[in-house]
C-alpha cells in the first residue's frame, strides 16, 4: 500500500488531541489572514460590482479566473470544441487511477524533476491562456 | 450465478479491497498523521475544507438577507453593503472565501497528482475528489451570477448559451437552463437553487472523501 512510512519520512503525530490542535490553531490563523484580506483589501477577487445594464463588459471581467483557461480555449478553438475539450478533461481526471496502474515509485515519484517540468509547462499554458484573454 | 449477479459480486470486492464497505466512520482506523509543519504542501485539503466551512456559514448569514429575484437581487445586496452592519465584510468574506476555496482545492489536487495518491487503493478519494472539484467549481460559479448586476447577467447568459454547441440537444436545453428564450429571472432561480443544493451534494461527497482518507491513511510524501 502506498502509504506513509514514519521510518522513512518522519514522526507521525496522534490525530486526536494533539494533531487537531495544533490544526485548529493553524486554521485559526489562516482565518485571521482572510478576514484580513477581506477587511483591507476587499476588492480582492470580488467579482464586479458594476450595476445592470451599465454597459458593455469584457470577457476577463465576467469570467471568475478559473474559467479562463477553458474561456481561451474557446477563443482559440470554438465554444463547442472547449465544451468538449474541458468536458473530456473532466472525464480523463476521472478515470486516471483506472488507466494509471504503473507502481507509484516507477516513475512519478522517482524523476521529481519530470513533475516539476510538467507542473511549469501547465502554469504556463495556464498563464498564456490568461494571457491570450488579457 | 447470473452476469447480473457476478457483476454486482466484482463490484463488492472491488469496494471491499478498498475498504469502502467496513461500518464505522467516526472509529480510530487512523490514529496518527503527518506533522503538519513537516509537509506544508499536505495542508491544501485542510484549509480547502477550511474555506468550505466560511463559505457555508458566511452563506447561511447572507441567505437571510439575498431576495432570489431578477429585480430584487442587486438591490438586496447594496442593502446588504450599505444598510446591515458588517454586511459588506460578510458578503466580501463569501467572495473571497469562495475563490480561495477554488485555489486550494486545485492546489490539493496537483499535490495528489504529484505524489501518486490517487492510485490504488485510493480510487474512491481521488472520484469523491474530483467530484467535489466539479461541485466547488459550479457553485463558484453559480454564487456569481447571484449577484445579478451586469458581470452576473452576462456570466449566466454565457454558462448557459455555451450549452447551445450540444449536437441535437442544444437548442432543447438553452431554453431548459435558462426558462426563456433569454436569460431572466427563472434563469436567476435555477442558479439560486444550484447554489443551495451543491453544498449538500459536496457534504455527501465530503463524507466519502473523509471516511477514506481515515481509513486508507495519509499518502506517501514526495
Amino acid at each position: 500500500m502506498h502509504n506513509y512510512d514514519p521510518k522513512e519520512y518522519g514522526p507521525l503525530e496522534p490525530l486526536w488531541p494533539h494533531a487537531l490542535v495544533s490544526r485548529g490553531l493553524a486554521a485559526v490563523a489562516a482565518l485571521v489572514v482572510l478576514v484580513g484580506l477581506t477587511f483591507f483589501w476587499p476588492e480582492l477577487l470580488m467579482p464586479s460590482d458594476r450595476p445592470p445594464l451599465s454597459g458593455a463588459s469584457d470577457l476577463t471581467s465576467i469570467l471568475p479566473w478559473y474559467f479562463w483557461p477553458a474561456a481561451g480555449l474557446g477563443r482559440m478553438l470554438s465554444a463547442g470544441l472547449a465544451l468538449a475539450v474541458t468536458l473530456a478533461g473532466g472525464a480523463a481526471l476521472l478515470l486516471l487511477p483506472f488507466w494509471d496502474k504503473a507502481e507509484p515509485d516507477y516513475f512519478w515519484d522517482r524523476y521529481v524533476y519530470a513533475r516539476l517540468v510538467l507542473t511549469w509547462l501547465l502554469l504556463t499554458i495556464f498563464f498564456g491562456v490568461w494571457g491570450i484573454l488579457a | 450465478m447470473t452476469r447480473r449477479h457476478r457483476a454486482l459480486g466484482s463490484l463488492r470486492d472491488w469496494l471491499a479491497a478498498r475498504e469502502a464497505l467496513r461500518p464505522g466512520l467516526w472509529r480510530r482506523e487512523v490514529p496518527a498523521v503527518t506533522v503538519w509543519q513537516q509537509y506544508l504542501y499536505q495542508c491544501f485539503g485542510g484549509l480547502a475544507l477550511l474555506m468550505f466551512a466560511v463559505q457555508v456559514v458566511s452563506g447561511l448569514f447572507l441567505l437571510a438577507f439575498y431576495h432570489p429575484t431578477a429585480d430584487g437581487a442587486w438591490t438586496s445586496l447594496m442593502h446588504l453593503d450599505n444598510q446591515v452592519a458588517g454586511g459588506w465584510i460578510l458578503r466580501r468574506l463569501h467572495a473571497i472565501g469562495g475563490n480561495m476555496l477554488v485555489f486550494f482545492a486545485l492546489m490539493h489536487m496537483l499535490r495528489v497528482l504529484w505524489t501518486s495518491a490517487y492510485k490504488t487503493p485510493r480510487e474512491l478519494n481521488w472520484l469523491s475528489g474530483v467530484a467535489l472539484l466539479g461541485c466547488v467549481l459550479a457553485a463558484a460559479a453559480s454564487g456569481q451570477v447571484l449577484a445579478w448586476n451586469l458581470a452576473g447577467v452576462e456570466l449566466a447568459r454565457l454558462l448557459t448559451g455555451l450549452w447551445q454547441s450540444v449536437p441535437w440537444l442544444g437548442s432543447y436545453m438553452v431554453p431548459w437552463l435558462r426558462g426563456g428564450q433569454d436569460v431572466g429571472g427563472a434563469t436567476l432561480g435555477r442558479f439560486y437553487a444550484l447554489h443551495l443544493a451543491l453544498p449538500v451534494v459536496m457534504m455527501l461527497f465530503l463524507k466519502v472523501h473523509w471516511t477514506m482518507i481515515r481509513r486508507l491513511g495519509v499518502a506517501r510524501p514526495l
